[in-house]
C-alpha cells in the first residue's frame, strides 16, 4: 500500500513502543515515523536478537509498560522468517502477553500479566517471509538503480583483488552501505538516507512497514485520547 | 516469613494481594501509591494479637494519640469507612494462615464546637463527642483455631488492652523514614554484648565507617548512649555519626537479635550515599539470610533498586519487587521477580 507523502499528524500518545535490534533499525524507524508524522513514539533497541528475551522481560516488568498500549517488535528473519517469528511469539507467550498470528498482523487482547488491554505486533524483516534483514528491504527500494550494479561489481572486484569478502549474511549490508557511500553526501547512514530521500520512504517496498506502523499508532491512540 | 499477604479495606487498599513474597521485598510506587500503608498493614498482621501496634503506626504518622482525635483509627479504614472492618490475612512459608479483622466497636469521634461557639483564628475548639469513645477490636484467627478477640479501648483517657498481651510476644520491627538512632540502640547494643555478638554489628557498620573499631555503651547520668571508637578520643557519639550509620545499626542490630521475623523499613535509601547502597544492601541481605529474616523495604530511588540487585548477588532468588500503582481509582500491585528486576536494570527501564 502506498502512503501519500502528506500524512495527517497522528500520535502514539507515548502509548506506542517499538522495539528493534540495533542502531540502524532504530534510526530507520525514527525517520519512517517522522515521514508518517506519527509522534510521541518510544523506539528502543535491544542490541541484538540474543538480548531480546531479557529486553522483553525487563520492559514487561517496568513502570513504563503500564502506559504502553501498543507494542511493535521488529526482528530480522536472518536465515528463517518463520523461526524468527516463532521465537518472538514464544517469548511473548512466556511473558503472558498476546501473540499475533503472523508477521505484520496485530492482535489486541488483555494481557494476563496485568489485566491491561494492549495491541501487539511482530514484524520480521524484510517482509515476514523472506530470509534477510532490514538492509534487504532497503535494497528493494533501489533495485532498479544502475549504481547498484556498480556496487556489486565493486565488491566483487575487492574480493578478487584482495581476497577480502564479507560473510554471506552481511552481503546486503555491504551492498547498501557501499551504495549509500556513492551518494552526493557519502556520510549518511540508513536512517539519514531515509530523511534525505536517498531512500524513498514512500517506496512500495516499504508499504508493509508503513501499514504496520500506522496500524500500531492507531491502536495506541485511545490512550492519548483518554489521558488528555 | 510471609509467603502471601492480602489487605482488604485498609487505608488506600480496597483489596490488594501480594503473592510469591520473597525474603527481600522491595516496594516501589509513586507518591501516595500506598507504600508506607503496605508496610503498616504487614506490621499489624505480624502482630495479630497486638492492637497497640496501631498506636505505634499512628505515632509514626504524627497522629495524636488521644480520645479526642478522630483520626487515631479512622484513617486505617478504606475511605475512612469504619462501618466495615479492615481485614489482613497472610500465609506463612510453613502454611500457617493468620487472619486479622479489625473494627471500631462504638460510635465515632467527631469533634464539634461546644455550643456552636466560634473561636477566633488559632482558638482551640471545645470538643464534644457524638458518642462514647470507640474501641478498636481485633478478631484474630490462626489456621482453623477459634478466633480470639482483643480490644483496645479508651478508659478515663487511657488506652486499655483487654485481655492483656501475651507475655512472650514478637516485638516487631518498623523503621519509619524519619526515625534516628536513639537510646533504644544502647539497649540493643547491651543485649548484643551480653551474648558476645557486638562484633557482628561493628562488622556490619564498617561498610559505612571503615575506621570503626568498637561500639560502646556509656552513661554520663543522662541515660545510656552508644559511642563509636573510630581510633581517636574522645569517642564519637552515635548521634553525630550520620543518619545512615544509625539506620543501619538499628536494622542490623534488630536482625542479629532476632527481634522479629519480619522487618519493615520505610525509604531504605534515606541517609545513605548512593555509592554505599550496594554494600548496605549486601550487609542486610546476608544478615537476613543468616537469621531467616524477611525484609519489606520501600524506596523511591532507582539507585536503591540497582543497589539491591547488586547487593543481593549470590542470593538472586531471594529478591522480589512489588510496584504499587493507581488505576481506575484502585491501587494495583505488579510483582516483579528477581530476573525481571535484573532485566529492567540492564536495559535502564523504570522500576520505581
Amino acid at each position: 500500500m502506498s502512503v501519500p507523502a502528506e500524512q495527517p499528524s497522528s500520535t502514539g500518545g507515548q502509548g506506542l513502543l517499538l522495539a528493534c535490534e540495533g542502531v540502524d533499525d532504530e534510526q530507520f524507524l525514527i525517520r519512517m515515523l517522522a515521514y508518517l508524522r506519527i509522534e510521541d513514539v518510544v523506539v528502543r533497541k535491544y542490541d541484538g536478537k540474543p538480548r531480546l528475551p531479557t529486553f522483553l522481560l525487563g520492559l514487561r516488568d517496568s513502570t513504563e509498560f503500564e502506559t504502553v498500549r501498543a507494542l511493535g517488535i521488529f526482528r530480522d528473519a536472518d536465515t528463517s522468517a518463520r523461526s524468527a517469528f516463532q521465537s518472538v511469539s514464544d517469548r511473548l507467550k512466556r511473558l503472558k502477553l498476546p501473540q499475533p498470528r503472523s508477521s505484520g498482523e496485530l492482535i489486541t487482547d488483555i494481557c494476563d500479566f496485568d489485566g491491561i488491554v494492549r495491541t501487539m505486533g511482530i514484524f520480521i524483516m524484510p517482509d515476514g517471509q523472506s530470509v534477510g534483514e532490514l538492509e534487504d528491504l532497503c535494497l528493494r527500494v533501489i533495485a532498479g538503480d544502475p549504481a547498484l550494479d556498480c556496487v556489486r561489481e565493486f565488491l566483487n572486484c575487492v574480493h578478487v583483488q584482495t581476497g577480502v569478502e564479507c560473510r554471506e549474511t552481511d552481503r546486503s549490508k555491504a551492498q547498501l552501505n557501499a551504495w549509500l557511500a556513492s551518494r552526493h553526501n557519502p556520510s549518511r547512514r540508513l536512517g539519514q538516507a531515509i530523511a534525505a530521500r536517498d531512500l524513498n520512504p514512500d517506496s512500495p517496498a516499504f508499504a508493509e512497514v508503513r501499514t504496520f506502523l500506522l496500524d500500531l499508532a492507531g491502536a495506541a491512540q485511545p490512550l492519548a485520547e483518554s489521558s488528555s | 516469613m510471609f509467603k502471601s499477604v492480602r489487605i482488604q479495606n485498609f487505608r488506600q487498599f480496597r483489596d490488594l494481594e501480594l503473592r510469591d513474597l520473597a525474603q527481600i521485598n522491595l516496594i516501589t510506587g509513586k507518591n501516595s501509591a500506598g507504600k508506607t500503608s503496605l508496610l503498616e498493614a504487614v506490621y499489624l498482621l505480624d502482630g495479630p494479637f497486638d492492637p497497640t501496634r496501631t498506636i505505634t503506626v499512628a505515632q509514626f504518622r504524627g497522629i495524636g494519640v488521644s480520645p479526642g482525635n478522630p483520626e487515631l483509627w479512622d484513617w486505617l479504614f478504606h475511605n475512612r469507612n469504619t462501618s466495615q472492618p479492615f481485614a489482613l490475612s497472610g500465609e506463612a512459608e510453613d502454611g500457617q494462615k493468620s487472619t486479622l479483622m479489625a473494627s471500631l466497636s462504638q460510635g465515632s469521634l467527631i469533634p464539634t464546637t461546644a455550643n456552636g461557639a466560634e473561636g477566633g483564628p488559632g482558638a482551640l475548639p471545645s470538643i464534644d463527642y457524638s458518642g462514647p469513645p470507640p474501641a478498636l477490636v481485633y478478631e484474630t484467627r490462626i489456621d482453623e483455631e477459634a478466633p480470639q478477640r482483643v480490644q483496645l479501648a479508651w478508659t478515663n483517657y487511657e488506652l486499655r488492652l483487654d485481655p492483656g498481651l501475651p507475655e512472650r510476644r514478637a516485638q516487631g520491627f518498623f523503621l519509619p523514614e524519619f526515625l534516628r538512632a536513639g537510646p533504644a540502640e544502647a539497649v540493643r547494643l547491651s543485649r548484643l554484648e551480653l551474648v558476645g555478638q557486638e562484633g557482628r554489628l561493628v562488622e556490619a557498620l564498617q561498610v559505612l565507617e571503615p575506621r570503626l573499631r568498637q561500639l560502646k555503651v556509656l552513661d554520663f547520668g543522662e541515660g545510656a548512649r552508644v559511642y563509636a571508637d573510630i581510633g581517636q578520643h574522645p569517642l564519637v557519639p552515635l548521634a553525630v555519626m550520620g543518619q545512615g550509620v544509625g539506620r543501619l545499626l538499628m536494622i542490623a542490630a534488630a536482625i542479629i537479635l532476632r527481634e522479629s521475623s519480619v522487618y519493615l523499613v520505610d525509604e531504605l535509601a534515606d541517609g545513605f550515599h548512593y555509592t554505599t547502597l550496594a554494600n548496605v544492601w549486601r550487609v542486610i541481605v546476608n544478615l537476613a539470610v543468616e537469621h531467616s529474616a524477611q525484609i519489606f523495604a520501600t524506596t523511591h530511588s532507582l539507585e536503591a533498586i540497582e543497589a539491591a540487585v547488586e547487593g543481593s548477588k549470590g542470593h538472586e532468588d531471594k529478591l522480589a519487587l512489588f510496584r504499587l500503582s493507581t488505576r481506575d481509582g484502585e491501587v494495583h500491585v505488579t510483582a516483579v521477580e528477581d530476573e525481571g528486576i535484573r532485566a529492567a536494570v540492564e536495559f535502564a527501564f523504570e522500576l520505581r
